[in-house]
């Protein structure tokens, strides 16, 4: 009888969900549960709870030691090496305690060549790496690095045991071992993650008290997602697209939250091939680049960025004047606010286009990843252009085939999106957003690239001037005023039309709880954020 | 019988030659790869680059390349996961996935049968009448409908109208929950058996129809053999192209599995090609092709030996 009830009750749980069990519904299966080797955005849904990160940002791009294993810093004068103080009391999930030689070894992993850490080039130009004391490490740089923290908090979102990841392939891709406020229990292929709080996590009240255990469970299936958080299957969900934010609005059962995007929409224009750019035997002649120039202006005026922004985005995305967050204080004011849809100026653009030889009609193939939004917004700008007899051939491709395409000069236009992770405008500064040496829709103005890829004809050598200057430039104020000149540059030869800036769309069942001020972190599964599950 | 056995075997041996050629050279032509995924999306670094190659032996000649994945594959084993499962046995995983693949299969055939046959049967009984109109409306639908909207349709029914978690997807194993188990497969096995009820239905319709007006048959009535026995007579005799269509359908099932199991979030073979896909993880999709592939050979030799059993006049040799 007894053996009966407890089997009715294990069943009745194991059916409908264990009580004290958070579920998180995610895109897709991690790849890698190691913070210096993932590159997958699943894998960082969990790494973020697993471990805590060395330095941890505000969406503004701030460091909030409160939340960081540097509990304080200091740079020296000339932002050539830091002082980091580490953070007492911090244990891992195998007991031991973090010091500052875990830290450094952190450090030395990603930076060993060997290891073939994909976030390598994020830790900067260091030069030494050294513990100065059970709690403090120094770290030197070949030149000033004032965006040391800025880089570190993507590039060392997790910190681990000293020596944990052994010689051969790192333990640690399978079997995390982290100091974040989950550990990890189990990982059942194909299926879900288990985690469970850590009971030592260094932080008062968090994991809280009335959660069991943590599942996330994967999913191939945007629609079967939804589905999961609207039948209570999933708590929670990594992220919602616009139509499915309105649908779910509506739903007594879940919370929905509209947040300031990360993600930029673009179109990229290939400077070094017709119509857009100019070929390598074009390099100087005055005539093919204003040509190519005129082609842009008609591209940057002809396109309706409020009706991509209604039909695709449902109005629930930020239209962007420039490369730059509009309301950040690192955009230029000069640009805030500009006319961006001007139809009698388009048609100026694509007159003088013709007049100086361009092939009539305007005539260009635009490649788009085949899945999210990315078509549906190259069809409309192709619908948008075919009113000025404008032919817009639309190519839908596979993400990574898109992104191999990019690297030949067998496309025209492309419309994709990138993530402001590290604030971009310090990385752009440095190195441009991308370091891709055949293309430069990325504002890369590297040495080693051919001439009509420069990012700003004409202009390019007052643009790289403007990047030195504005890189060594000590003063917050006119560090801005140069960043704010080179972005007013790349938009007066439209070395890329930024379209919008996707609002991030959350959706949790109203189960959760989780502190006031914290849904951005809720946004982006800091179950830090969560202070327990009620009854809805 | 012996012999027909080993052309056959040699026959299923050059198949998976060809086919695991062809997918090894198709996916080292599609652009990108898991040196891609392993490096920050659009953050080229050549040197990285370089060493990841080597690393996971991409730099090699591609003869040499094929020849290693060849060798391995004669000796049982598929390689390592690039990207998906780190270092891991494409190998193993499969086989860990397999089963859920498996269950899902025989889960949908079961349902294929169970509506297939009655339809099938009836159908070709009430030539032209209501009953018939109706199932043949019925599996025309079937056929028509495409999975993925089937899967969508069932978890909004279920999973969202009836708030059933089960009704969601996702995967028990059967030691620990039967019940949970056989409820998160039903979904996807009615998705997957639906469609392929639709087309055994069919067959057995058209089958029957043409047993069912042969001398055979037309004799034993006007003997006055019961009805019953007559049908059976007839169904006997119809068997054989239906059971070639439903060898095709259990070889056809881990094609619709790959769409089925990613919406029911099933840990099968076809989500795991699916994944394997977008990591451009290549030895997990050779892996799943060439084991694909393999399955479909043998039931195709399956599906011959069982002609055998169900017509005797049917023998296997050299043809003379």
């Amino acid at each position: 009888m007894r053996f009966g009830l407890v089997a009715s009750v294990a069943l009745c749980a194991a059916a409908f969900g264990l009580a004290g069990e958070l579920r998180v519904g995610i895109s897709g299966e991690p790849w890698n549960l190691d913070p210096a080797l993932y590159t997958d955005i699943a894998s960082v849904w969990l790494i973020q709870n697993i471990y805590d990160p060395l330095i941890e940002l505000s969406v503004m791009g701030e460091p909030l030691p409160e939340y960081s294993l540097a509990e304080s810093w200091e740079f020296n004068d000339d932002a050539t090496s830091i002082t980091l103080h580490i953070r007492h009391g911090v244990k891992f999930h195998d007991g031991s305690n973090l010091t500052a030689e875990d830290v450094v070894y952190n450090f030395q992993w990603i930076l060993d060549p060997e290891n073939a850490s994909p976030v390598r080039k994020d830790l900067g130009p260091i030069t030494a790496v050294e513990a100065m004391g059970p709690y403090t490490v120094k770290v030197t740089f070949r030149y000033p690095f004032p965006e040391a923290l800025q880089y570190w908090s993507r590039a060392l979102i997790g910190i681990v045991p000293a020596g944990s990841r052994g010689e051969g392939e790192s333990p640690l891709v399978r079997q995390p071992v982290g100091t974040g406020p989950y550990r990890f229990v189990e990982w059942k292929r194909g299926s879900y993650i288990l985690l469970e709080p850590f009971g030592d996590y260094w932080a008062e009240g968090i994991p809280p008290a009335n959660i069991e255990r943590v599942k996330f469970i994967f999913f191939g299936d945007e629609s079967s997602k939804v589905a999961a958080l609207l039948s209570g299957a999933v708590h929670l969900v990594d992220w919602i697209s616009p139509r499915d934010f309105l649908a779910l609005e509506k739903h007594p059962g879940i919370e929905v939250a509209r947040i300031p995007g990360v993600m930029h929409q673009y179109v990229a224009l290939n400077l070094a091939a017709h119509p857009f750019g100019i070929t390598e035997e074009e390099v100087g002649d005055e005539l093919a680049i204003e040509r190519a120039l005129m082609a842009r202006k008609f591209m940057m005026y002809a396109i309706d960025r409020e009706e991509i922004r209604d039909e695709v985005f449902y109005g629930l995305a930020t239209i962007m004047y420039g490369p730059w967050y509009p309301d950040s204080e690192w955009f230029s004011p000069k640009l805030r606010g500009r006319t961006l849809h001007d139809p009698e100026r388009a048609r100026e653009y694509l007159n003088r286009y013709y007049e100086l030889g361009g092939e009539k009609p305007l005539r260009f193939r635009m490649i788009a990843t085949n899945t999210g939004w990315f078509v549906d917004i190259a069809t409309i700008i192709q619908e948008q252009l075919r009113s000025y007899g404008v032919e817009a051939e639309v190519i839908p491709l596979e993400k990574r085939t898109l992104f191999a395409t990019l690297k030949t000069l067998d496309w025209e236009a492309a419309v994709e999106d990138f993530a402001h992770g590290i604030p971009a405008v310090l990385r752009w500064l440095r190195y441009g957003y991308y370091k891709v040496p055949n293309h430069n829709h990325w504002y890369h103005a590297a040495e080693d690239l051919p001439p009509q890829y420069y990012p700003t004809h004409p202009g390019h050598e007052e643009f790289c001037r403007l990047w030195d200057e504005a890189s060594a430039e000590p003063d917050p104020q006119k560090r801005k005023e140069l960043v704010w000149r080179m972005e007013e540059m790349l938009v007066e030869n439209v070395i890329r039309i930024d379209l919008m800036m996707v609002d991030s769309l959350l959706a949790w069942r109203k189960e959760v709880r989780f502190a006031e001020g914290t849904v951005q972190l809720l946004g982006t599964l800091h179950l830090k954020a969560v202070t327990g599950l009620g009854t809805g | 019988m012996r012999a027909y056995l080993l052309k056959r075997f040699l026959f299923g041996l050059l198949t998976l030659l060809v086919a695991s050629f062809l997918i090894f050279s198709i996916l080292r032509v599609v652009p990108g790869g898991p040196v891609d995924a392993l490096i920050e999306e659009g953050w080229d670094d050549p040197e990285l680059r370089a060493q990841l190659r080597h690393k996971l032996g991409l730099d090699l000649p591609f003869h040499l390349q094929y020849a290693h994945w060849l060798g391995g594959l004669f000796r049982g084993d598929l390689g390592v996961s690039l990207v998906l499962y780190q270092g891991e046995s494409v190998g193993r995983v499969i086989l860990e996935r397999f089963g859920v693949t498996a269950q899902l299969a025989l889960l949908s055939l079961a349902i294929a049968l169970l509506i297939a046959f009655p339809a099938g049967i009836a159908s070709a009984l009430w030539k032209d009448r209501f009953l018939d109109h109706v199932f043949r409306l019925v599996a025309l639908s079937g056929v028509s409908t495409p999975n993925f909207f089937l899967g969508i349709a069932l978890i909004v029914m279920i999973g969202v109208g009836l708030r059933r978690e089960w009704g969601a997807g996702g995967y028990v194993p059967f030691g620990e929950d039967p019940w949970g188990w056989f409820l998160r497969l039903l979904l996807p096995a009615i998705v997957l058996g639906t469609d392929h009820a639709a087309s055994i239905s069919r067959m057995l319709r058209t089958s029957m129809l043409d047993a069912l007006g042969r001398e055979f048959v037309l004799t034993a009535k006007a003997m006055g053999l019961p009805r019953r026995w007559v049908v059976i007579d007839a169904l006997r005799n119809a068997m054989i192209p239906v059971v070639t269509v439903i060898g095709n359908s259990a070889g056809a099932l881990l094609d619709g599995a790959v769409i089925t199991e990613v919406i029911f979030r099933l840990p099968g073979l076809g989500s795991f090609l699916v994944q394997g896909v977008y990591a451009r993880d290549l030895p997990v999709v050779q892996g799943v092709v060439v084991v694909a592939v393999g399955i479909r050979v043998a039931v195709n030799l399956l599906v011959d030996l069982l002609y055998g059993f169900i017509d005797p006049r049917i023998r296997y040799g050299s043809g003379r």
